[in-house]
């Protein structure tokens, strides 16, 4: 946990760490067969493969979410061969260094990962497959774009982020359109993408109810009602993607903005949290009951080994079945799953709480060489403190106008507080060049924490003429 | 870079001009901005000096032009003399780094206008031929705001290319005794020498631009700006180019200040000087005496600062 947290953003890293952890684990409960797993094991490792850029060291929450988006997007798909998976996961990886490199501009590293990507793109035979990874790469782009995680300068265009969400939303609706005639099937069981041969058509002349309905391929071909639920689910699951996104920008906004050195999780943060869960909870409730079955129907695999079978009385063990059963997901299982998640979402929630009790955060676990972070951390701290200078201002009933600047604050609380007209003046120089686009060092934090402390005990109202002492 | 730059044309130009510190300030911030002046003083204040003291620091090539009533676009843009063999086009004094436009409103608004495509596309359209400018191109006009008799009051869009309006002001005593002592012997003027050294303007411009700006900053110059298309005693507010020139000079002062960020303090000193000529006041807020500069400071008190809450 420690290796994962001392890259992330300095203020609440245990906190990012935990949300990366929650990702992680809603992905991993929603998929519960190995492929996923690699996915999630990806997810994880994201932040180790990122933070040796410090640039790019801050997306490493957003990687591990994205690497999740295309878990998310594989959900209802299953995979022939070892190839396409390995592609996936790859793509997946990919993925995620885009969206951290998409910030960083064009660089050597970079080059690499587009040919890397353009490689796989070629290997993966399945042009929905690059149709949908394309459109995640374009999103996650624009997201990482628009986020801009800058100090003081986050997610300033919330309209923008809006309309990008609503991009990403349609680009991934448009993806899955595509993917089915290209051969993904959202039906509600496994299906061979690469394996049609397999399926035998039942023959013209035989109309029998039971040979109709049960021909996998014929089902395949026609949508039924369970393949458009499927199909809502994966776009709910978009949403649901979507909506955490938001959470975090929401999170991470106020983490860096905070308006008040106390902040409690608002509510318009955990309503889509708890949404989330209710449509994951309802996911997986769906995932665990069995596919409905036509009264008087047969399993694909009875068909296929009747078909391939010409002795149409002796019944054999249908191949698949177990391949099917696997990729159910267990009721007790994901009922687990779902307590873990639900436990670790409150662990961080009470972490969070714990730590943001604190007017002034407990200086972090940062690595040595992460000069970067120590310097964001510095900031926040000079930014932290001014706001407990005013605080103390505000316990002496001066508040600053509207319309005046730091400079033109501070000359004035110079006036009438004279003995810390000093002080006040050299915490303003330490906050404005923080506040306005550039990283203090530690020299800056460790002095604006000690004007603060000094002010805190020293700060006096000069009298007003007429006023008594 | 900026600041180090700024300073050595601000003890150059001391020689000549005494005491006009933020006038000065002003100036650089608008060329580095990449904008034009236009200096706007009663007579004997030093606005001519002073744009001669900025154009021989800067080291640039300089002309002068001082406009009068019979003064036809042609003599600034050129023309095209008929030599032996056909036309050859003859560069007006418009073709320089530095323009000084002295009593630009003393020139009818025919040949005002010739400036307009100079000033906001840096080319020259004579005889259907369009010719690029100098790069740089800085135009620093003067105009006498008392005496009206013989002048044309610019046009709104001749005034919206002007980056800043600045006013030189009276010296007060002290300085006017420098003053004194100073220009006792020959004018220093003449003596005076290019000191930006192997910096070039277009250079140091290009980290001007550089300079960061808040997003939130931003937000705020635009509130700014459109708040002055809000006001009942205008008829006209500050247009988009003053969007852009705002964030121009405030980046500006804030190099020349050694910062390598804006402040909302660059933006409300840069606010009066950028907005100020762009407001167009009524007939009857004139009359009331209302100022365009009072307008902006109030524009100044009413919009939010962003700041720490």
């Amino acid at each position: 946990m420690n290796a994962v947290t001392e890259h992330l953003e300095p203020t609440q890293p245990l906190k990012d760490a935990l949300w990366v952890l929650v990702f992680t684990a809603l992905i991993a409960s929603g998929w519960l067969n190995w492929l996923p797993l690699g996915v999630v094991v990806a997810a994880v490792l994201l932040p180790f493969l990122i933070r040796r850029n410090p640039k790019t060291q801050r997306f490493a929450p957003w990687a591990s979410v994205y690497a999740g988006a295309s878990a998310f997007l594989m959900m209802p798909l299953n995979f022939s061969n070892l190839l396409e998976r390995l592609s996936w996961m790859a793509l997946g990886i990919l993925l995620a260094w885009l969206i951290g490199l998409a910030y960083d501009g064009i660089t050597e590293r970079n080059h690499w990962a587009w040919l890397a990507g353009f490689i796989l793109l070629i290997l993966n035979p399945n042009t929905a497959a690059v149709i949908g990874v394309i459109g995640l790469c374009v999103l996650g782009a624009l997201q990482a774009r628009a986020a801009r995680i800058r100090v003081g300068v986050q997610f300033q265009n919330r309209s923008s982020m809006i309309v990008l969400a609503i991009l990403g939303l349609t680009i991934a609706a448009f993806s899955i359109l595509l993917a089915q005639p290209a051969g993904f099937k959202f039906t509600d069981a496994p299906i061979s993408v690469s394996k049609p041969k397999t399926v035998t058509k039942p023959k013209p002349t035989d109309t029998s109810p039971e040979t109709t309905a049960s021909g996998r391929s014929s089902i395949q071909k026609v949508p039924t009602p369970d393949a458009g639920l499927r199909n809502a689910l994966l776009l709910a699951n978009f949403a649901l993607l979507l909506v955490m996104m938001a959470l975090l920008f929401a999170l991470l906004r106020n983490r860096t903005q905070p308006s008040k050195g106390r902040r409690k999780p608002e509510l318009s943060e955990l309503i889509p949290l708890l949404g989330a869960f209710i449509v994951l909870l309802a996911l997986f409730v769906w995932a665990s009951t069995p596919p409905p079955r036509l009264e008087g129907t047969k399993k694909p695999s009875e068909i296929q080994s009747t078909s391939e079978n010409p002795n149409l009385n002796k019944p054999t063990k249908p191949p698949e079945t177990k391949l099917e059963q696997s990729n159910r997901a267990s009721p007790t299982l994901t009922v687990v799953m779902f307590l873990i998640v639900l436990a670790a979402a409150y662990w961080a929630y009470r972490i969070t709480r714990e730590k943001l009790g604190n007017s002034i955060p407990e200086e972090p676990e940062l690595s040595s060489n992460s000069s970067l972070a120590i310097k964001i951390q510095a900031t926040n701290r000079v930014r932290e403190a001014y706001r407990g200078f005013l605080e103390i201002c505000s316990a002496n009933e001066i508040r600053r106008t509207n319309d005046q600047t730091s400079l033109e604050f501070a000359a004035w609380v110079g006036t009438l507080a004279p003995h810390s007209s000093v002080d006040v003046q050299t915490l303003t120089k330490l906050y404005e060049p923080v506040r306005y686009g550039q990283l203090s060092d530690e020299s800056g934090a460790l002095e604006a924490e000690r004007i603060v402390a000094a002010l805190k005990q020293n700060f006096k109202l000069e009298p007003l003429l007429g006023e008594t002492t | 870079m900026i600041q180090e730059f700024g300073n050595r044309i601000k003890q150059n130009v001391a020689k000549v001009i005494v005491g006009k510190d933020d006038t000065l300030e002003f100036l650089l911030a608008a060329v580095l901005a990449g904008g034009h002046v236009l200096l706007e003083d009663v007579p004997g204040t030093g606005k001519t000096m002073l744009a001669r003291a900025v154009a021989a620091s800067l080291g640039l090539d300089f002309k002068r032009v001082q406009f009068t009533p019979d003064l036809l676009p042609s003599d600034i843009t050129g023309v095209s003399v008929y030599k032996g063999a056909g036309f050859e086009f003859q560069a007006g004094p418009v073709f320089t780094n530095v323009l000084l436009a002295d009593e630009i409103n003393r020139a009818t608004p025919k040949t005002q206008s010739a400036l307009l495509e100079a000033m906001s596309e840096g080319q020259v359209s004579a005889d259907g031929i369009t010719r690029p400018l100098p790069n740089p191109f800085i135009v620093i006009a003067t105009q006498n705001p008392i005496e009206m008799d013989g002048t044309y009051r610019l046009p709104e869009a001749q005034l919206d290319r002007f980056l800043v309006r600045l006013s030189v002001g009276y010296p007060d005593q002290s300085q006017e005794l420098t003053m004194l002592e100073r220009l006792q012997g020959d004018h220093p003027i003449s003596s005076l020498q290019a000191v930006t050294g192997d910096t070039s303007l277009l250079e140091v411009r290009k980290q001007s631009r550089l300079i960061h700006l808040e997003p939130e900053l931003r937000e705020y110059i635009v509130k700014l700006v459109h708040a002055t298309r809000h006001l009942d005693a205008t008829y006209l507010g500050a247009s988009p180019r003053a969007s852009l020139a705002l964030q121009g000079v405030s980046q500006g002062l804030a190099g020349l200040a050694g910062r390598k960020f804006v402040t909302p303090d660059d933006v409300k000193r840069a606010a009066v000087p950028v907005l100020g000529h762009r407001l167009m006041l009524k007939a009857e807020a004139r009359l009331k005496g209302v100022t365009p500069e009072k307008l902006v400071k109030d524009i100044l008190s009413s919009v939010a600062v962003p700041v720490e809450k």
